[in-house]
């Protein structure tokens, strides 16, 4: 039981993208369309599911001092490895895109704040279906946005013309700034939707506790100031 | 904990509001006469833009101002607000900015895009009229420039520019243009803006007479008073100097803008592009050509000085307009687009409360509280 | 003895990180290992998959039957000009070559030049069939929507063509009429200009910058190609003909 909701809670309720709003950098840059965003979010998720494993496993002979080092050793190695895989057997066209930004996941907040967060305090099976939960969420949410943007830009999703009348590139969701309107306007629906279910359920809608800079434990940031 | 004794001490106590009995002095003036009097001084730019290009600007306008209401209206009706708010003619304004930063042979669908950016993204999402941040128009064609650059930048020659007329508009399209189109090869003439010839002139960072020259084909004196006219490329409302400055008078006499946002504006515009023009001639070309050419004259008096978007103080606003200043300069002379008015503007509104916060009044009589140690930081 | 988990011991702590670099160290080494061939092997095909686009059919392997000759126009420009051969003969070259004059950075472009088919003798190519072929940009960063347009050969997939079986066109390259222009064209002795700047190319209004970027880089390699013409087919040749 508990397994499941360490699985589907990074799906809706915790998604990393759409709730926790970690990993903002890939989610802007590479969702330009839904193919870079399903390449992305799949890299990520293998990352996510090695490291938690790793971590998990070692986590009780890793001295608490140098935690933070070890957990960035062991995330850039299986980032470097999904590099090297990737160089070998993705779509050259795909790998272009991605390029520049697979290297980034090796500072990934969602990657070492699960790490940090989970990993380090729970088994490796809970881990591994947490991470596999969270990188399926940021998945999800990637190829959502990514195929969002590129079916306003040019009528097509997955690089397949689906309203073949439509000539004219919009390039606004395409670019930067494009990226940021949209994904702002499904934090608004997101929001929106979890206050609605709410009220119909007759609860009073509490945004998630403990996720936000005031909550978290990460940094202790908190300490000094009570 | 500051922050609370801060506006207690900024606001009078309730019982200090003491209203005397009647008669008061009725203030007149409310959303849809300050949005009457834009629209009045919009006339002229509005006729500019007819005389200069024709039944099109027209057509172009009345499509602007339709799809704004429209989308006003929808959102009105989506949201479950009241429709009354569409009386205020804010829409209208709206839909008028929008169609003078558009360019003559903008098809229909760029002008619904348009006003749908203006109306629902840059103003209706952030709470209706006197919530937005941004300038609805500068949004809107910043979007549009970003999403659709070849509609934004194919721009159609003024109905006085002709095979036979001026000499200077050689420099903005080709003879041969006009015999294609009398032949029948072509069906219509493109013309380049001014500040998209200076764009594509490779820059010279020397001091000889090649870089003194470098611009003379679109900046020297006989093209000024073409350029104050608006007989040149461009939107249709921003060609016009001498249009838009009337306006700017309108709006200064019914004492609707600032006069610092247009005049810092334009001054630092003038100073900068000016001591970079002194050095380095081959660079840019002198400032009295920035202040007439592109889009600059109906930012600097239409779009900059929006009531809700500019700064409170006349000191905010002489801020706001150098900074303007300086973001345009950059980006006309060393950014990857020829024209940088309405991402100044678009960028500025984002500091305005920033800015406002910076230079806030103090009030008449009003003492620094004495800040009680461990009270606040 | 405290616990590993608490310990303040900097020694302690340095050995521990060190053995977790090591064994990371290990495999990445593994992997690095295991993926170098497929990686060669990718890097290899995409330069193909882009010399099939400009090239005729061939039979050898044109991305490793390549020289690289110093750019006519400019000693600090390199062009690599790559040879496809079929039943041993050389049956077309294609160049690679880079411009600076894009309007954000470099424009990369890739050239292919067509011997005639019916000569036998590649050496003796008279000038006049030194057409271009087809043109492919490869590599640039140019202003989407205006300078892409003169850059973008773009292959549309729609909904529609997923059910039915490809049909020819998707075997040709498609169609941009910028770069289609220069099909034909044999370098002369002037460097190529756009109408706007007094000569015969067609450009895109609004992307001057990027067109003449374009004419630029087919110019060098073409004219290069001119230049070093019997070295490369001498060259070429005897490559594939070493590798057989």
């Amino acid at each position: 039981m508990s397994l499941v909701k360490d699985f589907t809670k990074g799906l809706w309720k915790e998604n990393p993208v759409l709730v926790l709003l970690l990993g903002m950098c890939p989610t802007l840059a590479v969702t330009s369309n839904a193919k870079n965003g399903l390449g992305m979010g799949l890299a990520t998720t293998f990352v996510l599911l090695g490291s938690n494993i790793v971590i998990s496993f070692i986590r009780n002979i890793v001295p608490k001092k140098i935690r933070i080092p070890v957990y960035i050793v062991v995330i850039a190695c299986f980032v470097t490895v999904v590099q090297m895989l990737m160089d070998a057997y993705a779509p050259p066209a795909l790998n272009a895109a991605l390029g520049i930004f697979i290297p980034l996941i090796v500072v990934n907040c969602i990657v070492l704040g699960r790490a940090e967060a989970f990993a380090s305090k729970n088994n490796p099976i809970r881990s591994a279906f947490d991470g596999l939960g969270m990188g399926t969420g940021f998945t999800l949410a990637l190829v959502l946005l990514g195929g969002t943007r590129e079916f306003l830009a040019s009528g097509s999703l997955f690089e397949i013309k689906v309203i073949t009348p439509w000539s004219v590139d919009f390039l606004l969701p395409t670019q930067a700034p494009g990226a940021f309107i949209i994904l702002g306007c499904f934090l608004a629906a997101m929001n929106w939707l979890n206050q609605r279910n709410a009220i119909k359920r007759g609860e009073v809608y509490i945004p998630p506790q403990g996720l936000d800079c005031r909550h978290c434990s990460l940094c202790d940031l908190n300490n000094n100031e009570e | 904990m500051s922050e609370e004794v801060k506006s207690e001490l900024l606001m009078p106590k309730g019982d200090e509001l003491v209203l005397s009995t009647s008669p008061h002095i009725h203030a007149t003036e409310d959303v849809r006469s300050i949005m009457l009097k834009v629209l009045i001084a919009l006339t002229p730019v509005i006729c500019a833009g007819i005389i200069l290009f024709g039944n099109a600007a027209a057509l172009i306008m009345a499509y602007c101002v339709v799809f704004c209401v429209a989308a006003e209206a929808i959102w009105l009706k989506l949201a479950g607000k009241s429709l009354s708010t569409l009386k205020d003619l804010s829409a209208i304004v709206t839909g008028i900015l929008l169609a003078m930063n558009l360019s003559a042979g903008a098809p229909w669908w760029l002008c619904l895009i348009g006003s749908v950016l203006a109306i629902w993204l840059a103003k209706q999402i952030f709470g209706g009229l006197g919530h937005n941040p941004f300038n609805p128009a500068a949004v809107a064609r910043v979007g549009l420039l970003i999403a659709l650059p070849k509609y934004m930048t194919t721009w159609i020659p003024t109905r006085f520019m002709n095979y036979t007329t001026a000499d200077y508009c050689q420099n903005l399209f080709t003879k041969t243009d006009w015999q294609n189109v009398v032949m029948g090869k072509i069906d219509a003439v493109t013309c380049a803006t001014p500040l998209g010839v200076v764009g594509t002139t490779t820059k010279v960072l020397t001091h000889n007479p090649e870089a003194v020259n470098n611009f003379a084909q679109v900046a020297n004196p006989s093209c000024y008073w073409q350029y104050f006219l608006g007989n040149m490329g461009g939107c249709l409302g921003e060609t016009s100097a001498l249009a838009l400055l009337i306006g700017g008078l309108i709006l200064i006499a019914f004492k609707l803008i600032k006069w610092q946002v247009p005049v810092f504006y334009l001054g630092s515009v003038a100073i900068i592009t000016g001591v970079i023009h002194f050095f380095l001639p081959g660079v840019t070309p002198p400032p009295l050509f920035h202040l007439l050419t592109g889009g600059l004259m109906i930012g600097a008096i239409f779009m900059a000085t929006d009531m809700v978007t500019s700064p409170m103080t006349t000191m905010g606003a002489a801020i706001f307009g150098v900074g303007l200043g300086i973001v345009t300069c950059t980006i006309r002379i060393w950014g990857n687009y020829p024209e940088g008015v309405s991402f100044a503007i678009v960028f500025m509104n984002a500091l305005v409360p920033l800015i406002d916060k910076f230079v806030i009044k103090r009030p008449f009589g009003y003492n620094k509280p004495i800040v009680e140690e461990g009270v606040a930081a | 003895m405290t616990k590993i988990k608490d310990t303040e011991n900097i020694v302690l702590l340095g050995i521990f990180l060190g053995v977790i670099g090591a064994v990371a160290a290990l495999i990445l080494a593994y992997f690095a290992q295991l993926t170098k061939e497929p990686i060669e092997k990718m890097k290899m095909q995409a330069t193909n998959n882009a010399l099939k686009e400009v090239l005729p059919a061939f039979d050898n392997s044109p991305s490793t039957d390549k020289i690289t000759v110093k750019s006519a126009d400019d000693a600090k420009i390199d062009v690599i000009f790559f040879g496809a051969m079929k039943d041993g003969k050389l049956v077309g070259v294609a160049g690679q070559s880079i411009t600076l004059k894009g309007y954000s950075g470099k424009v990369k472009a890739m050239v292919g030049i067509e011997p005639d088919g019916k000569i036998r003798t590649v050496a003796v190519l008279p000038d006049k069939k030194e057409k271009i072929s087809a043109v492919l940009i490869t590599e640039q960063s140019e202003t989407p929507g205006l300078g892409t347009v003169v850059c973008d050969r773009k292959r549309q997939k729609t909904i529609f063509s997923i059910f039915k079986p490809e049909g020819p066109e998707a075997k040709i390259l498609p169609p941009n009429p910028i770069l289609d222009q220069y099909a034909g064209k044999t370098a002369g002795k002037d460097p190529w200009k756009v109408i706007k700047d007094g000569g015969q190319l067609k450009y895109i209004t609004g992307a001057t910058i990027s067109s003449r970027a374009v004419a630029d880089v087919i110019y060098r390699i073409t004219n290069t190609y001119k230049v070093n013409k019997k070295e490369i087919i001498a060259k070429l040749s005897g490559k594939a003909a070493a590798a057989k």
